[in-house]
C-alpha cells in the first residue's frame, strides 16, 4: 500500500511540475516581452500610484514607495492566483473529460504559477530594500507569511474553481468584489486604528498578509504572535471551506464543462 | 484456466441532466429555484448508462458496440473513474490509460517535446520513465522535429502523436474510444500491430469501435449497448452477428 501511495505521490508531483511549467510557457507564448511583463506590470502600477498618492497619503509613512510596492505585489499574488484558479476546471475540460486525474493538481498549479511570478517581484522588492539601505534580516519570517498566503489563496481558488463551473456569473461578481476588497485593504493608505476601518481590517485576511510583510521586510520588526495566529486561522478556515465547496461540486464537473 | 478479472462493473447507472442552456448565468440559476423555471431550463434527464454489469479478465479484449448515443463513451468514462456512477460499483485493478479523445492533453502552442512530457505526466508517468520512452514516442508517431508545435502539424499527425503517447505509457488497462481512425492506412496497421503486442503482454483492453471488422478481429468478448442498457454480452461472433442483423433491419438513419 505504501509503495502504491509513494508511486502515486511521485506521479502527482511530476504532473504538478509539468502543468506549472506548461502554464508558465503558455503565458509567455507569442508575447514580445515575455517574462519582462511579470515585472513591468506591477512596476508601472507602482509608478502611477506613487505619482498620484505619495504627497497626499504617503506623507507620514516611512519609506512610502516600499510600503506601497509591498502592498501592490502582495495583493497581486492573491488576486492573480485566485483569478487563475477560477477558470482551471473549465479551461482544462478536454483533459478532465478524458483522463482520470486529480483535478486539485490543476488548481494547485495555478497558485504555484502565481507564486513564481510573485517570487520575481519579491526579488525586485529585496533589491530596492537594499538600495534604500534596509537589510531585511527577518526574511525567514516573510517565507512563513508567504506560506500562509499560499494556503489562503488556494482556499479561495478552490471555491472559485468549483463555483465557476455551475455559475459563470461569478467571474463578473468576483471582479467587483476584488475591486471593493482592494479599496478596503490598506494597500496605498495607512490603516485606521479606530472605528469601522479597524473592524474591517480585523476580518480582512489581506490586511494581515500585507501588514505582516511590511513589518518584517521594511521595518525589521517581529510582528505580534496574535497577528500570525489570526492569519493562520483565516487561511486554514478558507482552505477548509473552499476545498469543501470544490469537493461538493466536483462530481458534476464532467457533465457541466 | 481463466485469468482473474481486472475490471468488475456491478449494476452501474449514470444519468445526466440535459440543460437547454449550458452556460449557467445568474438569471438561469435564479430560475432554477422555481419549479416552472427548472422545467423550462432542464429539458430532460437522460439515463446514459442503466444497470450495466460486466467483468473483464486480465489480458482480454472487450469490444463495445452500439449505435451513437448508446452510452459507450460514458461506460468507458465510468470504468476510467472520470465519472462516478449514480448507482452500482466499478472495481479496477491496475494502471488505467484512457484514450477517449485523440487530441487530449495536446496544447497547440506548446512544443511537441513539452507536450509529450505534459501528456505522459497526465497519464501518470514519472519524468525518468518519460525520458526513457521519449524517442520511441516520436519514432512511432513518425515525427522528426520535436521543436515544432501541434498547430503546425496536420490533424492526422496530431492523432498519431496522441496515440503514440498513450501506447507508450505502459498501461495495464487500456480504454480506447474509436481511436483506430488515427493517421493513414500505414499508421493504422502499425497501431494495430502495437495493440496486438500489448495484448500478448497481458494488457487488458476495452475498445469502443464502429468498425465491426476490427472488433471481430481483436475482441475476446463483445458488449452491445443499446440506449444505455446491455442488449447482449458474450462471444464476439454471436454478438457482432446479432448486431449486424439488427442494424440491417433498422431503417437507415434511425436513432432509437
Amino acid at each position: 500500500m505504501n509503495i502504491f501511495q509513494n508511486t502515486q505521490l511521485h506521479a502527482d508531483t511530476a504532473l504538478l511540475w509539468e502543468i506549472t511549467k506548461s502554464n508558465f510557457k503558455l503565458q509567455n507564448e507569442s508575447s514580445a516581452l515575455g517574462i519582462v511583463w511579470y515585472l513591468l506590470g506591477p512596476l508601472l502600477l507602482f509608478g502611477i500610484m506613487l505619482f498620484v498618492f505619495s504627497h497626499r497619503l504617503g506623507a507620514g509613512v516611512e519609506n512610502y514607495p516600499l510600503y506601497l510596492l509591498i502592498g501592490i505585489v502582495t495583493w497581486n499574488f492573491f488576486s492573480t492566483g485566485a483569478g487563475r484558479c477560477m477558470t482551471t476546471v473549465t479551461g482544462n475540460a478536454g483533459i478532465i473529460k478524458s483522463i482520470p486525474i486529480r483535478i486539485e493538481i490543476l488548481v494547485i498549479a495555478a497558485v504555484i504559477h502565481a507564486l513564481i511570478t510573485h517570487s520575481i517581484e519579491i526579488v525586485i522588492v529585496l533589491a530596492l530594500l537594499l538600495w534604500a539601505g534596509i537589510l531585511p534580516i527577518l526574511i525567514p519570517l516573510y517565507f512563513l507569511v508567504l506560506c500562509i498566503s499560499f494556503v489562503f489563496t488556494l482556499g479561495v481558488g478552490f471555491a472559485l474553481a468549483g463555483i465557476y463551473v455551475i455559475f459563470r456569473d461569478v467571474q463578473q461578481i468576483w471582479s467587483v468584489v476584488t475591486r471593493a476588497w482592494w479599496f478596503a485593504t490598506p494597500i496605498f493608505y495607512i490603516p485606521t486604528t479606530t472605528g469601522l476601518g479597524k473592524t474591517l481590517s480585523l476580518f480582512n485576511p489581506m490586511y494581515y498578509s500585507i501588514h505582516l510583510s511590511r513589518e518584517i521586510l521594511i521595518y525589521n520588526r517581529v510582528p505580534p504572535l496574535s497577528l500570525f495566529l489570526n492569519y493562520i486561522g483565516m487561511a486554514l478556515g478558507t482552505l477548509f471551506v473552499g476545498y469543501y465547496i470544490f469537493r461538493k461540486i466536483r462530481p458534476s464537473f464532467v457533465a457541466l464543462i | 484456466m481463466s485469468n482473474p478479472p481486472v475490471i468488475t462493473v456491478a449494476n452501474i447507472s449514470k444519468a445526466f441532466w440535459v440543460h437547454a442552456r449550458t452556460d449557467a448565468t445568474l438569471l438561469s440559476r435564479m430560475a432554477d429555484f422555481f419549479p416552472s423555471g427548472a422545467k423550462r431550463l432542464h429539458s430532460r434527464k437522460i439515463e446514459a448508462v442503466h444497470d450495466v454489469s460486466l467483468t473483464v479478465e486480465k489480458g482480454k479484449v472487450l469490444g463495445v458496440i452500439g449505435k451513437n448515443a448508446a452510452g459507450k463513451s460514458t461506460l468507458l468514462r465510468l470504468i476510467a473513474g472520470i465519472l462516478i456512477p449514480d448507482e452500482g460499483e466499478v472495481s479496477v485493478d491496475g494502471k488505467i490509460v484512457s484514450l477517449i479523445s485523440l487530441s487530449v492533453g495536446l496544447r497547440p502552442t506548446l512544443s511537441i517535446c513539452d507536450n509529450i512530457y505534459l501528456a505522459c505526466s497526465l497519464f501518470g508517468m514519472p519524468r525518468s520513465q518519460i525520458k526513457s520512452v521519449y524517442s520511441e514516442i516520436l519514432d512511432f508517431a513518425g515525427i522528426t522535429d520535436a521543436t515544432m508545435y501541434p498547430y503546425q502539424l496536420s490533424t492526422g499527425m496530431n492523432q498519431r502523436l496522441s496515440f503514440s503517447i498513450a501506447v507508450h505509457t505502459t498501461p495495464e488497462i487500456l480504454l480506447l474510444d474509436e481511436v483506430f481512425s488515427a493517421g493513414d492506412i500505414g499508421f493504422q496497421a502499425k497501431a494495430q500491430e502495437r495493440m496486438e503486442s500489448m495484448i500478448k503482454g497481458e494488457t487488458t483492453v476495452v475498445m469502443v469501435s464502429h468498425s465491426l471488422e476490427r472488433i471481430r478481429a481483436m475482441s475476446d468478448e463483445v458488449l452491445w449497448l443499446d440506449a444505455g442498457s446491455v442488449r447482449m454480452f458474450g462471444k464476439t461472433d454471436d454478438v457482432v452477428n446479432a448486431y449486424m442483423s439488427y442494424m440491417q433491419e433498422r431503417p437507415v438513419g434511425s436513432i432509437r
